[in-house]
């Protein structure tokens, strides 16, 4: 099957994995699962929905401070501004 | 497994034992081990268990590739070597292997019985480790249990070790693999520590090769080969030395690496190269057990393995001792007859593809000995029967053994492998010869998948798979099952709230087994016609058919349905608000449940007494019943009935003024129900939390609460929840001070309450309309 992986979600998927390894990868396709949205085809106009999600994962994992800046970078892709 | 000298890893190993450290001074522990297949990651487990669990409790389960279609295979094997070291569960885990038989409970409150046992015996076991190898082969209902349990586990001394590939939990449709979502969703919650193991180090591989090859340090030129094509995978490492001794390398010749001459001896350029080299060492008739062996499985018994190769008994032990001295299989030591498991899944694989072509006839040579020893209760191995025959492509005992291994399934509440079953019987039912028992079969295999597919929420597709069924039992005449599918879809249409199609398919059911004289079939349809009635506001008409239906109850000799019967009219007489006649029927129906052992009726039933109590305002009497139907699914394991009696409880606080514990257990019993997606239940309690909101005078969130369970019984048609909620709203909005919008709500609550004549509901709407004038 050939890839369809949209810009958006490869950099998500990316972000996801540099914190939290392969299972970045499982927790965007879950969260996107449960909010209603294709992990390979994330719409640009819900990645704030999304980016709060996956905020709140991880908070989880990292605390307030590591959630809040790994939620703005997310946010950021579907401005389409640069990633720090 | 062979024993492999453990090397390194002490980081991890330290990880591991810290958790075990932690687990046995109380509070479960689960962690988990990832890696690619090689790393080495039940070794680990080994290890940990080797070196720290002396005096502890110990079972594993390696999970196979083939277990995804056996529904509760890992835990079943867990629970069953503890059961055997003296640690027996408890009732509710005693149908975990199927027996077949399922009770009148729903899917999901039987699988939530389940697993509140399974936790339950867990935690009360002492101090122990469980150990799943490979879990990316679990069936789902392992997955599913396992979640439940590293979600739900709070108690016990127990350190649950598990091991799993990442790779292995890509799926290449794109469908997330159920292990994966499990993970997602627990890891989210903090509730499973992960440890990836990474390859080896270079100094470390050198230990290992050292280690396997039996010398006491590895010359550098020979390590820089060795790792040059491992890059550090472990098992890669061993097949590869193994490999080489094969081919003629001698450690015990002085200068015995500089003697080797990687051009001259083939050095496996993988894994699957190394295997496949020690494979092709063999002689033909070790080739050829080893092939049908690994069709037969990861995990296989010697007596089916000698009817199919054929070979005398002494030729097959020492093909098999061959097999175990050349490292390919080893014997699992604590079967109860003689079982040898492949000493790594990767080596299964590479036989199995070998196998090629041929495998349709290897299945097609083990299906008829495997049936042939199951003799007179192939029951008991439907899975494997199932499994081997559809392979094998012989259709009429792949759709018989379909249907039986899907019932099988059906039986431990395992709805997705159940569905699986009985999808692949459907595939050869269409392929056998057309005949009256033929067509019997696949109107069974298609009433099946029909009732599977609504419990797993696939309403359109179970509603197709029911009316083929009905059909089909049409042609070969056969009224019963004409009736229970017709039953099946008023059910699935009584559940999406479409009372009317409801109606309409229970009458037909009624019709038909009134002709049939089957009394099973008329007593289902009865009740679920009083249902659609209570549901849609005809009381009379409820009434009139539940007490058409306690009759047959009767002959049929069924207490729990004439119990759970009485408790249906009960609910009719509270709608009406014929209290005294509502708790007259509920502890009626208290008896016949009790002597039925039908609690969930019987707790259901002490719940509804308590609103009764509530609504006559009588709050301690109320809370008492509330806790009595707590206490009583709390002993079930029934988190369903446990969340309802929370949420009331929830009610009575608040309206006795005792807010704080109030809002407590509105919240508990929200946590219960959102994770059962228990629509109508999550209503009430939202318009609990606008009664202690209102209570509190914080109006803003009380209408919020308010509106949100008021939406949502909309949403599913339910008039009298909903006119309830909408007489508590209009009461907050009177306090509030907005009159206008206060009668606004009152008026519509006035209008449903008479619509579906709600006497008690219409008198309190109205004196509510006489405060707002």
């Amino acid at each position: 099957m050939i890839s369809t992986t949209s810009e958006i979600s490869r950099k998500v998927q990316n972000i996801m994995a540099r914190e939290m390894g392969h299972l970045g990868k499982f927790i965007v396709q879950k969260q996107c699962k449960d909010i209603g949205m294709d992990p390979e085809e994330i719409d640009e106009k819900r990645v704030p929905e999304l980016a709060r999600a996956l905020g709140k994962v991880m908070l989880t994992f990292g605390g307030e401070e590591k959630a809040r800046r790994i939620e703005q970078e997310i946010r950021r892709l579907g401005k389409s501004e640069p990633v720090p | 497994m062979a024993a492999v000298k453990f090397v390194g890893r002490s980081v991890e190993l330290a990880a591991l034992k810290a958790h075990l450290d932690a687990a046995r001074k109380g509070g479960s522990r689960f962690a988990l081990v990832s890696g690619e297949a090689g790393a080495g990651k039940a070794r680990l487990v080994e290890e940990l268990v080797a070196k720290h669990a002396k005096g502890l409790i110990v079972a594993k389960h390696f999970t196979l590739e083939r277990e995804r279609r056996v529904p509760f295979s890992a835990f079943a094997d867990i629970i069953a070597q503890l059961s055997r070291a003296g640690h027996a569960p408890g009732d509710a885990v005693r149908g975990l292997s199927g027996d077949g038989r399922r009770s009148s409970e729903s899917l999901s409150k039987e699988r939530d019985r389940l697993f509140r046992g399974v936790q339950e015996f867990f935690e009360g076991l002492p101090a122990s480790i469980i150990f799943m190898a490979d879990m990316n082969n679990l069936d789902d209902g392992s997955t599913a249990m396992f979640q439940y349990l590293a979600s739900n586990m709070k108690g016990g001394k127990m350190l649950f070790a598990g091991t799993y590939a990442p790779d292995m939990l890509e799926d290449p449709t794109g469908a997330m693999h159920p292990l994966a979502e499990a993970l997602a969703s627990i890891m989210v919650e903090g509730k499973v520590a992960t440890l990836p193991l990474d390859r080896m180090s270079r100094d470390d591989v050198s230990k290992l090769t050292a280690a396997r090859l039996d010398v006491k340090s590895v010359p550098a030129s020979f390590l820089e080969v060795v790792w040059k094509v491992t890059e550090g995978n472990p098992l890669y490492v061993v097949e590869t030395l193994d490999a080489l001794v094969e081919q003629g390398l001698d450690v015990a010749l002085k200068d015995w690496a500089r003697k080797f001459d990687p051009s001259r001896t083939p050095i496996p350029a993988s894994i699957k190269d190394a295997i496949s080299a020690r494979f092709s060492k063999l002689d033909d008739r070790e080739r050829a057990v080893l092939r049908t062996a690994a069709v037969m499985g990861a995990e296989f018994r010697a007596g089916p393995l000698l009817e199919v190769s054929g070979l005398p008994k002494d030729d097959l032990q020492q093909v098999m001792q061959s097999l175990v001295s050349h490292k390919f299989v080893y014997e699992v030591t604590e079967a109860a007859e003689e079982t040898y498991r492949f000493e790594h899944s990767q080596v299964r694989d590479i036989v199995c593809e070998s196998v090629g072509a041929d495998a349709k006839g290897l299945h097609g040579k083990i299906a008829p000995v495997l049936e042939r020893l199951a003799g007179r209760r192939p029951f008991d191995d439907a899975y494997s029967l199932a499994y081997h025959f559809d392979l094998a492509d012989i259709h009429d005992k792949a759709a018989m053994y379909g249907l039986m291994a899907g019932q099988k399934a059906f039986g431990v509440s395992a709805a997705s492998e159940g569905l699986r079953y009985a999808e692949a019987g459907l595939r050869h039912v269409k392929l056998v010869e057309p005949s009256k028992n033929n067509t019997f079969l696949e109107l069974s295999l298609r009433k099946l998948a029909g009732d599977l597919r609504f419990h797993l929420g696939d309403w359109d597709a179970s509603l197709r798979d029911l009316d083929t069924a009905f059909h089909l039992a049409e042609k070969v005449v056969s009224p019963e099952m004409m009736s229970a599918a017709s039953s099946s879809m008023g059910d699935l249409q009584r559940f999406r709230g479409n009372y009317e199609d409801a109606e309409r398919n229970f009458a037909r059911a009624l019709d038909i087994a009134e002709g049939a004289e089957d009394a099973r079939g008329k007593a289902m349809a009865l009740r679920g016609l009083g249902y659609c009635a209570w549901r849609t506001g005809d009381y009379g008409g409820a009434e009139r058919r539940f007490s058409e239906c306690v009759p047959v109850a009767e002959k049929l000799g069924d207490m729990a349905l004439k119990g759970s019967l009485l408790l249906e009219m009960g609910n009719v007489h509270t709608s009406r608000g014929d209290l005294d006649e509502a708790e007259r029927s509920y502890k009626s129906s208290i008896e016949f449940t009790e002597k039925a052992g039908a609690f969930y009726d019987m707790a259901r039933a002490y719940n509804n007494i308590g609103d009764i109590y509530l609504q006559r305002e009588r709050w301690e009497e109320a809370i008492g019943y509330f806790e009595k139907c707590a206490g009583l699914a709390d002993r079930l394991g029934n988190r369903d009935m446990l969340g309802w009696a929370h949420f009331n409880l929830g009610e009575a606080y608040a309206k006795k003024g005792e807010l704080d514990k109030a809002e407590k257990e509105c919240l508990l019993a929200l946590e219960i129900l959102a994770r059962m997606d228990d629509m109508v239940g999550m209503a009430g309690i939202y318009k609990n939390l606008g009664i202690v909101n209102r209570f509190r005078k914080d109006w803003d969130k009380s209408e919020a609460m308010f509106r949100k369970s008021a939406d949502m019984e909309e949403e599913m048609k339910t008039p009298h929840p909903l006119a309830e909620t909408l007489i508590e709203w209009g009461a907050m909005r009177i306090e509030r001070g907005d009159k206008g919008g206060a009668a606004e709500i009152l008026r519509k609550a006035e209008d449903i309450a008479a619509s579906i004549k709600a006497e008690k509901l219409l008198e309190r709407a109205r004196a509510a309309l006489k405060k707002v004038g």
